[in-house]
């Protein structure tokens, strides 16, 4: 019961005052507090009287089973219910989390990253709503939480969190947690170039209490529904995620009737306990160094440029310090930055995947870690400035966090995984939005973002298209699935190109190149939002190259169904084909980079890209020739790079290697590079410059400058940093033909 | 005892100098960057990833843009051992990758004791 329902209009004015002083705030924005502190909290006292009386290992791995096998359950419970495409994909997860907020222990499948960031949330639910009188927490209380400000990866993800509570106390929490996709931004699906500003990307929700006993608030979810391009989706996918907790919540009390309370919180700490301290044990064993790593980012999501992101792990005894200084400083109107709790978590995740793979996946496995930035820049931005593409920024910690260890464990006397090179880490997918067959308004993403291949190990070749760099056991759906949905079809699906793997000793996977062609007369329209289309975006490890670069493409302005029809022999389900041989009369071939803004596309136009491929390992004259052959049989490198690159003599004709000229070749390209080499002095000297070139606007340190280059805006001390609003490349376009236009009509003397 | 710090390149804990893994060329002391006892070269990103589309009409083609990549290849110069390379922004110095405390190595293999670990084992055990 409400106990306080009179109206304040009515009540005298001292009481009015300080109730009003003591009850009102501004803005309870994101709390600093919570955002920029990833390690696990203290014990309460009544975990710390639960472990200090000793615990029965015996019995918490029987509560731990129990809660794995319940976490598996409501996974597969969601996983058959949603209707966001990425979560089909298993884009989710399901967790248990302890009163505080640490995650104890997330379920086998899906994307664990989703719940590794959660208890920045908690956190906050439990600072500013358990005493608030509007709010509360309560039995059969759910809340909802999508804004990244406040946890979680980035805003198109959709997380519900659920108290489980005894004798009136809350004890644990759980979470059901996906990737929901379209939350009524300025573009379909949440993410996309033309997000500028925070307001551009659509519903912000810090946590909101959307249900109460165990029920959907209608009024709320109407809201949510009139928010977003997709009304049904966002409805069936509430309802999977309250359905999914209200699982966890009855199997999270039943364990407590069996095993008694005590047990079941004393197993969840303990649990978060061991990950930290076990964590914190590994980085103890490694020998201590340091390993840096630099990538650019060369793309705004607008236009062309050149932004660095600086990594520098330092193992030092039982810690480690990640030193982000030096990372491009943030862009005010573009949507490339991300905030440190998804740097954090970009860490967490790859330590979890890639490096100790027996390692359950939670935050508390990086406890021993520290991070150092330069706030304001795009490793660790301000609240002002758009974050829609923050995975942008977080894959590429997660591959310096993979090449980083990789390194730091080659020399080190005990390892927990194999020595590989990097996972691919650019979200290459479609996003499309529009009007489906159906006549449902629609806006999400294409499961093709989950075909990121792998990268090469020490002992063998990276798989092809296999699984994104963030989750191992996730799918990326089918075709025809898709086609059934939406109004297009996979012109070309998942086809392999020669030379989309990193090169090496042991090559990185190969991965697919994929073609949407529009089927239908309603407005529907694609857009992308990728890197690495003039820089490579992921690296190889000791000697082996890194992925190429890629591009969209787009044959427009001819109905290719009509062609297909007519003279299907002009229809090639091949990139290459279709864009170098130029066979359909009258269409516009055009290639662009990775980072096309929304457009709409008319029936039978074809919009192509590509997933990207995997780190290379090892040197190229170290490849068994057999393989290099195999490559080439695969379709998987060009006969250029068997024979210049990989130095293989073989028979065009029957592919049958010569031995012995092989040997001569690679020893040729091994005195050729005695030759062509120069010492450090002499390329210090020669090859080195005081500023980065002129041609693509440069941001952040040069040679390990103390000033960051700011692009356009000169350079200045991390502190002092201009805000760097950028103009719109179709204003910069107009002034150029503008000028042009003038120069042209000047008359001549 | 000698310790391999990557596929190529081994410390010998005892005089602190880097080796070539491949031909055992002594390269440098192992305090220092291992990168300034290599040969150096910078290579044409279009020599290792050929265009996927024809460069002629597409800005776009599917292979790194020279004017803001190149490809620094590093070498044994003993033996042309490609030991790493590295992707940068042409006229950016080449990265210190890898700096391990020596100090640190050597307890982590000899320990207080002094008694040695077999450095190959355990990569051989993840080789196999
Ligand atoms: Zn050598």
């Amino acid at each position: 019961m409400n106990t306080n329902l009179a109206n304040p209009d009515t009540a005298d004015e001292q009481a009015l005052v300080d109730r009003f002083l003591s009850k009102n705030r501004a803005f309870l924005g994101p709390d600093p507090e919570i955002q920029r502190n990833h390690h696990v909290a203290p014990r309460t006292s009544r975990e710390e009287e639960i472990l200090s009386a000793g615990i029965d290992s015996n019995l918490y791995a029987e509560i731990r089973s129990g809660l794995r096998a319940s976490l598996d359950e409501t996974f597969k419970i969601a996983e058959m219910t949603v209707a966001s495409p990425a979560a089909q994909c298993a884009d989710m997860s399901t967790g248990y989390f302890t009163a505080s907020g640490d995650l104890s222990l997330a379920s086998t499948r899906g994307v664990a990253g989703f719940t590794v960031s959660l208890h920045y949330p908690i956190r906050f639910i439990r600072k500013y709503f358990e005493t608030d009188e509007t709010v509360g927490i309560n039995e059969g209380d759910g809340f909802l939480l999508n804004d990244a400000h406040y946890g979680g990866i980035h805003s198109p993800d959709q997380h519900l969190f659920m108290p489980i509570f005894h004798d009136g106390v809350i004890v644990s929490w759980c979470v059901c947690a996906m990737h929901e996709g379209e939350i009524g931004a300025r573009v379909p699906g949440g993410m996309g170039p033309m997000i500028e500003s925070p307001w551009d990307e659509g519903l912000r929700g810090s946590p909101i209490k959307m249900v109460e006993n165990y029920a959907l608030k209608t009024d709320l979810v109407t809201f949510m529904q009139n928010s977003c391009r997709e009304p049904q989706t966002m409805l069936a996918d509430l309802k999977a995620r309250l359905a999914a907790c209200c699982r966890m919540e009855r199997r999270g009390k039943e364990h407590i009737a069996r095993y008694g309370v005590d047990s079941v919180v004393g197993f969840l700490r303990s649990n978060v306990e061991f990950m930290r301290d076990e964590g914190r044990r590994r980085i103890a064993e490694l020998p201590d160094g340091t390993v840096r790593t630099q990538f650019y980012i060369d793309d705004t999501m607008r236009e062309p440029a050149l932004m660095k992101i600086m990594y520098c792990f330092t193992v030092k005894g039982d810690k480690v310090i990640v030193d982000l200084r030096g990372s491009s400083p943030e862009l005010f109107n573009r949507p490339i930055n991300s905030l440190l709790s998804t740097q954090v978590l970009g860490v967490a995740i790859t330590l979890a995947h890639h490096i100790w793979p027996d390692m359950p996946c939670a935050q508390a496995i990086i406890d021993c870690f520290e991070f150092i930035t330069d706030p304001g820049t795009i490793a660790d931005c301000s609240n002002e400035v758009p974050v829609a593409l923050c995975i942008q920024p977080m894959f590429k910690i997660m591959t310096a966090a993979e090449l980083a260890f990789a390194k730091l464990y080659f020399g080190a006397p005990v390892k927990y995984g194999k020595t590989k090179a990097g996972w691919f880490n650019q979200p290459a997918a479609i996003i499309y939005g529009g009007v489906t067959q159906h006549q449902d308004s629609c806006g999400n993403m294409c499961g093709d973002l989950n075909g990121m291949a792998g990268g090469a190990k020490c002992d063998e070749d990276g798989e092809h298209s296999i699984a994104p760099c963030f989750g191992a056991n996730v799918d990326i759906g089918e075709s025809e699935e898709a086609e059934e949905q939406l109004p297009f079809i996979y012109a070309i699906s998942k086809r392999i190109w020669p030379g989309n793997c990193g090169f090496g000793k042991f090559r990185g996977g190969a991965a697919y190149e994929y073609g949407l062609m529009r089927y239908g007369e309603q407005p529907f329209g694609f857009q992308t939002f990728t890197g690495g289309s003039y820089f490579p975006s992921t690296f190889g490890l000791f000697g082996g190259y890194a992925c190429p670069t890629y591009g969209t493409v787009r044959v427009r302005g001819k109905n290719l169904f009509k062609v297909m029809k007519e003279t299907p022999e002009l229809f090639q389900a091949s990139m290459a084909s279709i864009m170098n041989d130029r066979l359909i009369e009258g269409a516009e071939y055009s290639s662009h980079s990775m980072a096309v803004a929304f457009e709409l596309y008319p029936e039978g136009e074809l919009f192509m890209t590509s997933q990207g491929g995997g780190g290379g390992y090892g040197d190229v004259l170290d490849r068994d020739p057999n393989l290099v052959i195999k490559d080439l049989e695969e379709g998987l490198i060009r006969e250029e790079t068997a024979m210049d690159l990989y130095g293989v003599v073989y028979d065009p004709d029957t592919y049958a290697i010569d031995d012995t000229a092989t040997v001569e070749r690679r020893k040729g390209i091994l005195k050729g590079r005695l030759a062509k080499g120069v010492s450090w002095d002499e390329f210090m000297a020669t090859r080195v410059k005081p500023e980065p070139p002129a041609t693509v606007p440069f941001f952040g340190s040069w040679n390990n400058s103390e000033e960051l280059y700011c692009g356009p805006f000169g350079k200045a001390l991390p502190s002092a940093l201009p805000p760097i609003i950028l103009p719109d490349p179709k204003d910069v376009e107009i002034q150029q033909l503008k000028a042009k236009l003038a120069s042209l009509e000047a008359p001549r003397n | 005892m000698k310790v391999l710090a990557t596929e190529y390149l081994r410390v010998d804990l005892e005089e602190e100098m880097w080796e070539c893994d491949r031909c055992d060329h002594v390269l440098g002391p192992a305090r220092e960057n291992y990168k300034r006892f290599l040969l150096i070269h910078d290579r044409n990103p279009r020599e290792v990833h050929h265009p996927l589309l024809d460069p002629e009409r597409y800005r776009f083609c599917f292979s790194p843009d020279p004017e803001v990549c190149v490809i620094y290849e590093f070498y044994c110069p003993h033996c042309g051992l490609m030991m790493d390379v590295e992707y940068t922004v042409p006229g950016h110095a080449p990265l210190h990758d890898l700096e391990l405390d020596i100090d640190s190595l050597k307890e982590k293999w000899c320990g207080a004791t002094g008694v040695e670990n077999d450095s190959t084992a355990n990569t051989a055990a993840f080789r196999s």
